[in-house]
């Protein structure tokens, strides 16, 4: 007896220290990988020979986000806890820089040959991980594989791919089916990364995003499955290598947590910080807070196809009755700018001389019954778990009340909301949009007719709006691309298929141990982060 | 033993069908296109439309549960992973030594806290540390884990700086999630010992014992505590399988990349093969770990071996009873 429950007792002991032991990382690129913490405390005590006191060298920096990578095969994701950690390891032939001009990465320069044909001289002293050269080679299999691919095939769909002339090893023209202005915005995306095409010729997704090879500042190392992903310097690196030598990518889900983890010195910059957070955040002298405009636009979306919505006047009411700055002291803490129209205010063209009407109840009424429904109606006004979107719904909710539009707000799970809203189940739902800031890249998913089912949430169907997207989307000429957004924006207030009620910031927040880092509302770069002496 | 442990084993059958049919027809019916989720908001429909093709997601329910139950039957197949496209049996089985660990130290806390508290418990009845074990065991049982979890980060890493908050690589990491697991656990397991106790302590072995002049101790410790485990023993087992399967709420909190936070994260994804494939893992483990324990009772408790030896055994133990009975009979007349 007593024997039995020794042998049980030893035996769930046994079970705990063996799982202890299994413990598995994930190693590729041949070396092992290793956990955030572990890879913090090994580096922080295993300084190199020759540079025992800097920091750089032998502190580990851990970045914070909420997800981990679906993968690391940058040609296909479609989420920004993919794309983050991948970004380390893969560059694009030119980037935004934050004054938000293109200027080149893996291309030299470029210059068009034609309308539809752009030539592209490539850096000549760029190496792989793996140590092979690129190559126009590698350009031109890298973005045929990205037109091809289901999740950025969108990117590059404007790229003939058939017409990719290789005139040396450093040199390409790339053919597109039809001019395109938008093309920089494109190349700048990371979907359209360069990758080797000799090491990948045959390997399918998994085999990439086990063995992710790229040109970027950071070579992969590891994961531990779900956790972290664990960088090095790429000393090879063709141009300034980073600074700080180990880098490791942790996910924490929970929003608060991932504060937490700043605050007690186990991660030293946070994505995505919640707004409740922002005041502890800013007294901690240990921390300090990056926030700043980003491309983000939240938006209430009408469904235009169905009665009573399918009534301009009906849209515009709503419109009217939307009581923004309430929305933006309830729902965002008070931070982040009031929407106007459908660009956020710095995306390139952006204009804010739009007719859009002022919050106003009783000409919100008055417009209602000339649309005939002077006693309002009923309806369902849904919105996925973001608790912002639930406390704008209930502010909405409110005040349609106050012009007799009742309202039931239904919070639906993010992968049954999508499907409702793609069917067109629904009357109003709550969205946002987070472009790069091309007007393209903002406008034409989300209003363009072919883009109903997919991100035209609003099933815009008209036929003027897909005029000036098409022609906006091919205008290589500065100025008249301009006049085209312009117009387009006033045609979207005019038709009026969403109300825009917040323009969006982002709260980030890094250890006061870093150097100062400077905002963008673009890719951060961690490579030219460097702790303090 | 061996026949009935043969027994178990065919019944598990039915029941492994039966969770895999359920959890198949759940994600079915469950809104949510994997093909949209995949490919993200500015994926054209041609696009969604091959993909879901591809995936064999315009197949009608009995194709693809039957085809799904064929790969499992005939090549031991759960299917692939739509988001990594790696196969479903290694993406689970990488997580599920991290369950296994974060479960095994929670009953390990449970243990700790429960066992000692419930015999206190019981051989100081009704006095103020019964008192305080029951409310405790209350507190433990209806805290929420989320609540619990974030309590102690607030204490254990915010305020004392002990204790790291979230992740998983070392000993450290696993302390604050094994205590909010164990907390619940260690609540059952010490009212359970504690009604165990004071039913074993009333025996007359235990008076016995006592008025042969042992030490309370020694009557506690040696005579009374080898008994009252007997049924403690279940219910960890039981705890065990329920921690190894429920611990999706502490994984989330704590970040620790177990089989939860994977299920959870699938489920949000509509990621169908990773869901079915690791609940019906999951209930392979549920079912083997409730085995284990009928065994280890078994083997505990000589009383119930042989109720194991079935209808046949216990027909002649019931006979030989009967006979004993009539010779006792005999004797008293003669």
């Amino acid at each position: 007896m007593k024997k039995g429950i020794r042998l049980a007792l030893a035996g769930l002991i046994m079970v705990g220290a063996l799982s202890g032991c299994m413990k598995k990382e994930n190693p590729a690129a041949g070396t092992a990988g290793s956990a955030a913490g572990e890879a913090a405390k090994t580096a922080e005590t295993a300084a190199p020979a020759g540079a025992p006191d800097d920091l750089n060298e032998t502190k580990t920096l851990v970045i914070t986000h909420g997800a981990y990578p679906q993968t690391l095969d940058i040609q296909n994701q479609s989420d920004v806890f993919s794309s983050r950690p991948a970004g380390m390891i893969f560059e694009t032939l030119m980037k935004i820089d934050p004054a938000g001009n293109y200027v080149p990465v893996l291309a030299e320069q470029w210059e068009y040959v034609d309308d539809t044909h752009l030539k592209f001289h490539l850096r000549k002293n760029v190496k792989f991980h793996n140590g092979d050269a690129m190559t126009a080679e590698d350009v031109r299999w890298s973005l045929i594989r990205a037109a091809n691919s289901s999740h950025v095939s969108s990117k590059a769909a404007f790229i003939n791919t058939d017409d990719i002339v290789i005139e040396d090893d450093h040199t390409l023209i790339v053919g597109y089916k039809y001019p395109n202005a938008s093309a920089y915005s494109a190349y700048s995306q990371l979907g359209l990364s360069i990758l080797p095409s000799a090491l990948y010729q045959d390997a399918d997704t998994a085999d990439i995003s086990k063995n992710p090879i790229g040109t970027g500042p950071y070579k992969y190392v590891g994961c531990v499955n779900g956790e972290s992903v664990t960088f090095v310097r790429n000393d090879e690196y063709w141009g300034e290598p980073a600074k700080i030598k180990n880098m490791v990518w942790k996910t924490i889900t929970e929003n608060a947590n991932r504060t937490i983890e700043l605050e007690t010195g186990g991660a030293h910059f946070s994505y995505d910080i919640p707004t409740t957070d922002i005041e502890r955040v800013d007294s901690d002298s240990k921390m300090s807070l990056l926030m700043g405009p980003n491309f983000t636009i939240q938006y209430v979306c009408y469904n235009t196809q169905k009665a009573p919505f399918h009534d301009v006047r009906v849209r515009k009411a709503l419109g009217m009755a939307v009581d923004k700055e309430a929305i933006r002291i309830a729902a965002y803490n008070g931070i982040g700018g009031l929407g106007v129209g459908p660009m956020v205010s710095t995306t390139t063209y952006a204009t804010e001389e739009l007719d859009v009407a002022d919050y106003d109840l009783e000409a919100a009424k008055a417009l209602l019954a000339e649309a005939g429904y002077p006693d309002g109606f009923d309806i369902k006004i849904y919105t996925n778990e973001n608790q912002a979107r639930i406390d704008a719904a209930q502010v909405v909710q409110n005040s349609w009340a106050k012009i007799g539009v009742r309202a039931t707000v239904t919070t639906l799970e993010y992968a049954a909301y999508y499907d409702a809203v793609n069917t067109g189940e629904y009357d109003v739902c709550f969205f946002g949009w987070v472009s790069n800031g091309d007007p393209d890249n903002t406008l034409y998913g989300l209003y363009h007719s072919s883009m109903i089912g997919a991100s035209n949430y609003s099933h815009t169907d008209n036929p003027r709006v897909d005029e000036l997207l098409e022609a906006g989307r091919k205008e290589l000429d500065d100025s008249k691309r301009e006049q085209i957004y312009i117009d387009l924006q006033k045609e979207l207030v005019d038709y009026c298929p969403a109300t825009y009620y917040w323009q969006g910031v982002n709260v980030y927040a890094y250890s006061n141990e870093l150097m100062p880092i400077e905002y963008t509302p673009y890719n951060f770069e961690p490579w030219t982060y460097e702790w303090k002496k | 033993m061996l026949k009935y442990t043969m027994k178990r084993l065919v019944l598990m059958i039915p029941v492994l069908l039966g969770v895999s049919f359920v959890v198949f027809l759940l994600m079915y019916i469950s809104p949510g296109d994997p093909a949209k989720m995949i490919l993200g908001e500015m994926a054209e429909a041609k696009e969604v439309e091959a993909l879901r093709e591809s995936l064999g997601l315009n197949a009608g329910f009995w194709e693809r549960y039957l085809n799904y139950m064929k790969d499992i039957v005939l090549y031991g197949d759960l299917g692939i992973s739509y988001a990594t496209r790696e196969p479903v049996l290694t993406e689970v089985m990488e997580r599920f030594p991290i369950t296994l660990r974060l479960a095994s130290s929670g009953v390990l806390v449970s243990l700790c806290i429960g066992v000692p508290c419930g015999i206190i418990a019981a051989t100081r009845q009704y006095s103020i540390f019964d008192h305080v074990a029951t409310v405790l065991s209350l507190l433990g049982n209806s805290m929420p884990a989320f609540w619990m979890g974030i309590l102690l980060i607030l204490v254990f890493s915010v305020q004392l700086g002990w204790l790291p908050s979230s992740g998983y690589s070392s000993f450290s990491y696993m302390i604050l999630p094994a205590l909010t697991l164990g907390t619940s656990s260690a609540a059952v397991i010490m009212r359970m010992t504690r009604s165990s106790m004071l039913e074993v302590i009333r025996q007359d072995y235990i008076r016995t014992a006592r008025s042969k002049g042992q030490k309370e101790s020694v009557v506690i410790y040696f005579h009374a505590l080898k008994n009252a485990l007997i049924p403690v023993i279940t219910a960890v087992g039981l705890q065990f399988g329920m921690l190894l399967g429920g611990s999706i709420l502490t994984e989330t909190i704590f970040s620790v990349p177990g089989i939860g936070k994977l299920m959870v994260d699938s489920i949000k994804n509509r990621n169908y093969p990773i869901v079915q494939g690791g609940v019906l893992i999951l209930a392979v483990i549920f079912s083997f770990v409730n085995l284990a324990v009928d065994l280890l009772y078994a083997y505990v408790d000589p009383r119930i071996k042989s109720q194991y030896r079935g209808a046949k055994g216990t027909l002649k133990r019931e006979k030989n009873e009967e006979e004993e009975e009539v010779q006792g009979c005999r004797k008293r007349r003669s």
